[in-house]
């Protein structure tokens, strides 16, 4: 690929060049962020996602990095980074604004009380403040004069005006909330039903979407999307990452654990439940590596299964896997 | 709020499905070499016609033998003595008069295809199973499953209708009124029907067990087979045990995929009649569950003693989702 077209480029750190593979560790200058390792496949997807201004879905098993990628991405370009969860009881203007009805009716019956225009209880939501943050703070496009402004709740990046915004776990919305979002994302512009007022889009803005799969998203709605499955990890995947957070003083560790966490992926592949992630990985490493004075005392296999075999007593933890410390 | 079906939201300048355009556009932008070029069409979900055709030319399988003219010339037999055979042909497990053929000239009819000059096919489509054609039209689908299973729960916006009604009788407000919006949050118990009289639609009962759990997600969903009526007894995925039906968590619905006993043999003893029906739908009914029944029979047949406890749906590809959206709207109502 061309770097010097690329909307989104890493560039390598100087102590940790790219793989073989092409992959690149970014490190995080900001303090609580996370190192991310972006593959060429992902690097290309964000690109792809950019240049056509379409929603990026991405999918892959639980603890695969769906929700980091966003974040990353956002810290990447600099970008303001916001999200919003999906529960099962999510409405796709939630994402957007939410109305106070209830203060608003509480206000109406008190007793000579002027109430306040509608616009006063609006809550802009995160595609408003990636939208307009100037219009999401006054709550509208007029300022009213009483007013108190609403909470940014950009988690960083504030110095650009660009966005990205993360939309996760998509699929535990109903299966009308994807159809309805379709047209905010398309036309980047949206009416708040109460105030009437047209919210549009005034800077770059990248939605990331994403699911756990487990519920098919409408085909309509997929046909719109650029779509990132996220690969499985392989053992070397695993040691990256967890060389890219902690350094490279225990890499046996790492590649020790990573081992095992392949076996037992193998093993849960077999008997039909769900496989450790790198999320669970990471955990084991952080177990192993700050228990490590107490270690005779704990059993690994306790550790083990509440870490990366979590499953009830009908499939017990494999025994034969060796503890990676011994 | 959309509509429940499978359509394309919105022609009116919402964001059109990705096409061609969106595939020039990145590559326009991104230059991206070949192998990035087939990730860029597969991350935009587009068929990778122009750029596979190379590939597939080239990893095509070659015809087993290609005759140089349409007359297969070959030499007349010349017998192969048996001693002799097995000295030349050491490798042979068969006896040399069986391991020896006689050849014989053949000439194609001008009539009969030459197949040899086409290749075989490939080992994967030779052994795929032809696909089962849905009982729903397949774009309908999703939608007519979305309208069966749907529940409803107030916590939509302020129904101001309801709001003001309220007000102008000067009547406080016990509850904040507001809209009803469809949900699928609920889940669903699923009771397939595995008894002879429906095994012509085993396979279709199997598409739409796993066209449910797409459509709710696993965790919604309570999956159990039954022969003739659940009330003989339920069987889970899991375990091969017979246990009685247990009613589902408050507000799922139930949704049961049978003959309801309209099929089979009037002289079959153990056919499930229409009073074990009631009694099952009436037992699902007084523990407050909607219940669904989906039947690939004609409605003509449906018992007529279960119509005011099940919500029927032809299993039919001439149902719509909207016609199945009136009836539970009708049904909402009643």
């Amino acid at each position: 690929m061309d770097y010097e077209r690329k909307r989104f480029t890493v560039v390598p750190p100087a102590e940790a060049p790219p793989r073989a593979d092409g992959s690149v560790a970014f490190q995080p200058k900001g303090a609580g962020e996370q190192p991310y390792i972006f593959s060429p496949r992902v690097m290309l997807a964000v690109n792809v996602a950019l240049v056509t201004q379409r929603p990026l879905l991405v999918s892959g098993e639980p603890g695969s990095g769906k929700s980091s990628l966003a974040r990353a991405v956002a810290a990447v370009l600099g970008w303001r980074y916001y999200q919003r969860t999906v529960t099962s009881r999510t409405q796709a203007s939630d994402l957007m604004w939410t109305f106070d009805a209830l203060g608003r009716l509480s206000d109406a019956n008190i007793p000579g009380k002027q109430l306040p225009p509608p616009q006063f209880y609006v809550e802009p939501g995160p595609l408003w403040w990636a939208f307009d943050p100037a219009t999401a703070a006054q709550r509208g496009k007029k300022l009213l004069p009483d007013s108190t402004p609403a909470t940014d709740p950009v988690a960083f990046g504030v110095q650009r005006s660009e966005a990205v915004v993360l939309i996760d776990e998509l699929d535990k919305a109903d299966p009308d909330v994807p159809n309805d979002l379709l047209e905010p994302f398309d036309r980047k512009t949206f009416t708040v039903r109460e105030t009437g007022d047209d919210i549009s889009v005034t800077r770059d803005v990248l939605l990331v979407l994403t699911t756990n799969r487990e519920r098919a998203m409408p085909r309509a709605f997929l046909r719109r999307c650029v779509t990132l499955d996220l690969e499985k990890p392989t053992a070397g995947w695993l040691e990256d990452i967890a060389l890219a957070r902690y350094g490279v003083g225990q890499k046996a560790l790492f590649a020790e654990v990573a081992e095992e966490v392949m076996a037992l992926r193998d093993e849960a592949l077999k008997v039909g439940i769900r496989e450790p992630s790198t999320a669970e990985y990471l955990d084991a490493v952080i177990a192993a590596r700050e228990l490590e004075p107490a270690r005779p005392g704990l059993a690994w296999q306790d550790i083990k299964r509440a870490l990366l075999w979590k499953s009830d007593a009908r499939f017990p933890a494999p025994q034969a896997i060796e503890d990676p410390k011994k | 709020m959309s509509s429940p079906e499978e359509t394309e939201p919105g022609t009116g300048g919402a964001l059109a499905p990705i096409s061609l355009r969106d595939a020039i556009v990145a590559i326009a932008a991104l230059d991206p070499n070949p192998q990035e070029l087939e990730l860029v069409f597969e991350l935009l979900q587009l068929p990778r016609r122009v750029s596979r055709a190379a590939s597939e030319a080239a990893d095509s399988p070659k015809p087993l033998y290609v005759p140089e003219s349409p007359t297969v010339t070959v030499t007349p037999a010349v017998p192969v003595p048996a001693k002799e055979a097995a000295k030349t042909d050491s490798t042979s497990p068969l006896p040399a008069s069986l391991s020896h053929m006689t050849r014989v000239e053949l000439e194609r009819p001008t009539w009969a295809p030459d197949s040899t000059s086409s290749p075989l096919p490939r080992a994967s489509e030779a052994t795929r199973a032809p696909a089962l054609p849905s009982l729903f039209a397949p774009l309908e689908a999703r939608g007519i499953c979305t309208a069966a299973l749907v529940t409803w729960v107030e916590e939509g916006e302020l129904d101001v209708q309801r709001a003001v009604d309220e007000l102008a009788r000067s009547c406080s407000l016990g509850a904040i009124p507001r809209v009803s919006l469809r949900t699928l949050r609920r889940g669903v118990q699923l009771l397939l029907d595995r008894g002879p009289n429906m095994e012509p639609f085993a396979r279709d009962v199997d598409a739409i067990e796993r066209a449910l759990e797409a459509l709710v997600g696993a965790s919604l969903l309570e999956s159990f087979g039954f022969s003739r009526c659940p009330s003989r007894g339920v069987r889970s995925n899991q375990s091969a045990e017979l246990a009685p039906w247990q009613p589902p968590p408050r507000g799922m619905p139930v949704l049961v995929v049978s003959d309801f006993g309209v099929s089979g043999s009037p002289l079959d003893d153990a056919r499930a009649g229409s009073d074990e029906w009631q009694r099952f739908a009436a037992a699902v009914r007084g523990e407050n569950h909607q219940l669904i029944g989906l039947t690939p029979f004609a409605p003509s047949r449906w018992p007529v003693a279960l119509n005011d406890l099940v919500r029927f749906v032809h299993w039919s590809e001439r149902t719509s989702a909207s016609a199945v959206n009136r009836s539970a709207r009708e049904g909402r109502r009643g």
